[in-house]
């Protein structure tokens, strides 16, 4: 047990450091922290602590990966009791609200340099599925999108050995507008661990 | 390095264990009004309504042919006189069945899970006799369906404005969702702010 919480500070403390070693394909899995803007701030405008993102990339020139993405993030907000018209209806009460985004993106990385720490851009194009929902009550208003999805990204890699990385990276989702919903924005940050394979 | 991907690993698993946003945590957190009417209606017109002074219970029981049964004093009569209290605020005047009411308050409590109320108007007879057509009543705007269980539910009718199949006219409706559920240390402060929100929400009714 001590071993394993001294191993575990140690590598919260970046002590692995290894040479960079290029890599043929990668596989991340992070934490994701979201923030809401535009329509999605509309709706829930509380930042999200509850998400994940997973990526693989394959390297296809120099410094040049491609691969998917894939992640998931729920916003939510409670909004203090209050009055809501719908037609010549009005409800009363608390409101639950609740966003659940997939986005899916295929995207392309250019890394900046190499080292232990290599610094990269990206970016991606796919679609998002919006899962939303309004509580008041025991009713629920449900509404399903799908966007079309376009995001910038910026971060970096910490190599702690040859097959294996810390990555820190911000990824702006630019939902655009449906037919039913407003454009959404998710300004994603996201901390976890790379794995390389060759 | 075999630990450190567990570690890692084990690390993510955890994040990923952490819940789904919580929601309500206390009955009176799902507490609802919904109020409903028809735009066409002049209310500005009407003037005066009948009560009831019980407060059937739509239960099972009920919809398969049973006697009625009713909530129990004196919550029924506490709700009954909020509701009273509030039209006259509003400026109505309460008066008997027999005096010809230019509209008839219809109230019930849920104790199914889920009823199509709407559709249930029987019990309506028992409190105004002849003074409802056989047919019961039609809804000319988009009405709820289903109610959770504990729900109070107030139809407004107009006894005078009858369609060609003998139905009477709901002009108003309000639910008050779940709200015989709960503690019953709460009751009174819930059911006195979901009927004033009602009517609250229902400036129309005001002379």
């Amino acid at each position: 047990m001590k071993k394993t919480l001294i191993l575990t500070f140690m590598l919260a403390a970046g002590v692995f450091i290894s040479s960079f070693v290029s890599a043929q394909s990668s596989t991340s899995f992070q934490y994701t922290i979201g923030i809401p803007f535009s329509g999605l701030k509309d709706h829930t405008s509380v930042i999200s602590g509850r998400g994940f993102t997973m990526e693989y990339q394959r390297e296809v020139a120099p410094s040049v990966t491609v691969g998917i993405n894939l992640a998931y993030s729920v916003f939510y907000e409670k909004k203090p009791y209050g009055s809501y018209d719908l037609g010549s209806a009005t409800l009363t009460g608390n409101q639950y609200r609740y966003n659940n985004l997939f986005p899916m993106l295929v995207n392309a990385h250019y890394k900046i340099g190499e080292g232990t720490v290599v610094p990269y851009v990206g970016l991606g194009i796919g679609t998002m599925y919006d899962l939303r929902n309004t509580d008041m009550g025991l009713y629920t208003i449900e509404e399903n999108n799908w966007h079309f999805l376009i995001s910038p990204e910026a971060g970096f890699i910490y190599n702690l050995s040859a097959d294996m990385g810390l990555k820190l990276n911000a990824k702006y989702d630019n939902a655009f507008k449906t037919s039913e919903l407003d454009a959404l924005g998710n300004l994603n940050i996201s901390v976890g661990f790379v794995w390389n394979t060759y | 390095m075999k630990l450190l991907k567990i570690l890692s690993l084990a690390a993510l698993a955890f994040l990923l264990t952490q819940c789904y946003p919580e929601g309500p945590m206390a009955a009176d957190e799902l507490d609802l009004v919904y109020s409903n009417y028809d735009p066409e209606y002049n209310f500005a017109t009407k003037m005066s309504f009948a009560l009831p002074d019980k407060i059937v219970k739509i239960t099972d029981g009920l919809l398969t042919g049973d006697d009625p049964t009713y909530v129990k004093e004196p919550y029924a009569s506490d709700m009954l006189r909020l509701i009273s209290e509030n039209m006259k605020i509003y400026g109505w005047q309460q008066v008997d069945i027999a005096d010809d009411p230019d509209v008839l308050l219809a109230p019930a409590a849920v104790e199914v899970t889920t009823t199509y109320y709407y559709d249930y108007w029987g019990y309506y007879g028992w409190w105004y006799g002849g003074y409802y057509p056989p047919g019961g009543w039609y809804y000319p705007y988009p009405a709820s369906s289903s109610y959770t269980t504990g729900s109070l539910i107030v139809t407004m009718v107009d006894p005078n404005d009858v369609s060609v199949d003998d139905k009477q006219r709901v002009v108003w409706t309000f639910i008050i969702n779940g709200i015989m559920t709960g503690q019953t240390s709460s009751f009174n402060s819930r059911v006195t702010k979901g009927i004033n929100q009602a009517f609250t929400q229902s400036q129309y009714l005001k002379k």
